[in-house]
């Protein structure tokens, strides 16, 4: 154990953990860009234009913005928890990517356990959210972070059951074997019809929720709670929340890519001329567009619609799913 | 004996964590020497719309229904965590593990109708 | 170095359950419990225990400590915060924690904590393999059937309870 930790691997892992990271870090930079035009594009309206080529340079515009915004610290908000809240929140959503294979020999962690670690990882970022509300001493943060936690532990419920689908037809917890038995071509994903569409229904709907985003964005609904949990957050400790959210976002593309649309695999064997992490990229890109799509389709849901969609629809239907998809299996 | 190896498998979650705080603690450090420092009462006030804020923030006047949900969460949880051993060796034991489950999830759908019925679910009253 | 990794979540662990108990701010206490069963799930992961440490990830952080969480917020904070450091309950507290200390001692003594499981070999080669999953499957939906099966019959107990809570207090609304 001393020879592994003290050679090459363990310098092979921070080398690749800086760039998974690094990575990470820097999506938003593009997409805020994309999301934005995507906005424009879908009600008609060009979307930035002013700052670079159509914009391109807006996002960097916006990050010096906030890097220059005076942070503040409201008084009577708990000092403590208020600047530890943006890390509880961020540093999960960013765990979760250790645990998920890009290509088949490229991946940070092939543990045993992936997708339970996932689903464990990711729901701790709750407590940054809850805890950052709480710590504002704000009304509106207060109930933003109550919701939040609400609606995420409730969607966690409903993902956990439409990921318990996948896990019976792969017979496994681990990512990379998830995804090998998907391998052969379009009609070997979990998407399709005969495999797990309805929990990827589920896990679709249920990843909106997930991630705070609209049709589930009530948490921080700016028209009836101001910013929800991240009212009083200005500054740089705002921008770690929004970067969770994106963090979120992309998790759960890529979670669903690997557990739902083949991971790696190409549509077809005769595609497989193309690498597995471009096949990757291209479903994650695909999957967050329909994140921003349906973002600028649909309005916001009223809180007990959601938790009533929750709690009486996805979940009765997450249980049916398990219980039809073993029945098949024990009768194939 | 092949054995898991726990620090190839585990230890990336920790220095990918560690390296996530380091990047996110650096980001905050040059906010904060980048910032302006202009601070006053009114600014440092809880947002309420523009309007003197009222009274204190603090919990305990919420509607009993978050504590619920918590309730019913954990209850699930712990049902979920279950299923997943149980998906990983359906195969292998066959049809007597599936009736296991489905009467364990019986039982407990017994209680989540229940839960239902007496409208621990309804958030309008 | 494993008993280094050893050393640091056991060390952070321990830390973090006497804050728990110590630091007055209630909500301070629950993220202090949290860090605690953090390090014990790291625990479960160095005894190669994979299954068991997420497990310990997903329900008692990711699950149990947002129920507390919740309990606290439903109680009045502000309040609580300036109590005594030590409560009237402590006189219970203590002998309840000194009880519990010795029967853990005497477990111990009397080795109840080996590992039978081991004993069919089935389970022991998945095991060897790092299928920890499959190895709890394994026995459980055979050899521990009847637990299991208990084991909804209390979930279920919990859900009733719960409903039973919320019905009064709608009355006193």
């Amino acid at each position: 154990m001393i020879e592994f930790v003290l050679g090459n691997a363990l310098i092979m892992i921070l080398i690749k953990s800086f760039i998974a990271v690094g990575i990470v870090f820097s999506l938003p930079l593009p997409f805020t860009w994309i999301e934005r035009k995507i906005a424009g594009h879908i009600q008609v309206r060009p979307g930035p234009m002013r700052v670079g080529f159509h914009g391109v340079l807006q996002p960097f515009a916006d990050g010096l913005k906030l890097f220059l915004k005076e942070d503040i610290i409201p008084d009577g908000a708990d000092k403590f928890l208020f600047r530890v809240a943006p890390y509880l929140t961020l540093i999960p959503y960013i765990a979760i990517f250790v645990a998920i294979p890009v290509a088949g020999n490229a991946y940070l962690s092939d543990m045993n356990v992936g997708v339970l670690y996932v689903l464990a990882i990711g729901g701790l970022s709750i407590y940054g959210i809850i805890l950052g509300g709480w710590a504002s001493n704000s009304k509106y943060a207060l109930l933003g972070g109550l919701r939040a936690a609400a609606q995420m532990i409730s969607y966690e419920v409903a993902m956990g059951f439409a990921v318990i689908g996948v896990i019976m037809m792969a017979q496994s917890l681990n990512m990379r074997e998830i995804v090998e038995a998907q391998g052969g071509g379009i009609l070997s994903w979990n998407i399709m019809p005969h495999k797990q569409l309805i929990g990827f229904y589920i896990f679709l709907v249920a990843g909106f929720a997930e991630s705070n985003r609209i049709p589930f964005d009530i948490p921080e609904g700016e028209g009836e709670l101001g910013g929800g949990f991240h009212t009083e957050y200005s500054g740089m400790r705002f921008s770690l929340f929004a970067m969770a959210e994106y963090a979120a976002m992309f998790s759960i593309c890529a979670i669903g890519t690997v557990l739902y649309l083949g991971g790696w695999h190409a549509p077809h064997p005769a595609l497989d001329v193309i690498p597995g992490f471009i096949w990757f990229i291209i479903k994650v890109v695909c999957f967050v567009y329909i994140f921003m799509w349906v973002r600028f389709s649909w309005p916001r849901y009223r809180y007990d619609q959601l938790m009533a969609l929750g709690w009486k629809f996805l979940i009765p239907l997450g249980v049916a799913n398990v219980l039809v998809t073993g029945l098949f299996i024990m009768l194939w | 004996m092949p054995e898991v190896n726990v620090f190839q498998d585990y230890l990336p979650v920790m220095i990918v964590m560690g390296i996530t705080a380091m990047f996110a603690f650096g980001a905050v450090v040059a906010g904060v020497i980048l910032k302006p420092k202009n601070k006053y009462p009114e600014k440092l006030g809880p947002w309420e719309c523009g309007i003197e804020p009222e009274g204190e923030a603090d919990a305990g006047k919420f509607t009993v229904q978050f504590y619920i949900i918590a309730v019913l969460f954990v209850i699930f949880d712990v049902e979920t965590l279950f299923l997943f051993p149980w998906a990983v060796v359906l195969d292998k034991i066959g049809m007597f593990a599936f009736i296991e489950m489905v009467l364990f999830i019986a039982i407990l759908l017994v209680g989540f109708f229940y839960a239902w019925a007496k409208g621990a679910l309804e958030w309008v009253k | 170095m494993e008993l280094l990794f050893f050393f640091l979540f056991a060390t952070v662990a321990v830390l973090a359950a006497v804050m728990v108990v110590t630091v007055r701010n209630p909500v301070h206490s629950v993220l202090a419990l949290i860090l605690c069963f953090f390090q014990v799930a790291c625990l479960f992961v160095l005894l190669r225990s994979p299954f068991l440490g997420i497990a310990q990830l997903f329900i008692y952080v990711g699950a149990i400590m947002i129920f507390f969480l919740f309990a606290v917020f439903l109680l009045d904070i502000k309040r609580t915060i300036h109590q005594e450091r030590y409560s009237r309950w402590a006189s219970f507290a203590l002998p309840a924690g000194i009880i519990m200390l010795v029967e853990i001692v005497l477990l111990l003594g009397r080795g109840k904590f080996g590992a039978p499981v081991q004993e069919q070999e089935a389970v022991a080669s998945l095991l060897n393999l790092g299928k920890s999953t499959e190895a709890i499957g394994a026995v459980l939906f055979t050899k521990y059937l009847y637990p299991f099966e208990i084991i909804s019959v209390v979930l279920l107990v919990a859900f009733v309870g719960a409903v039973v809570l919320t019905v009064k207090s709608k009355q006193e609304d």
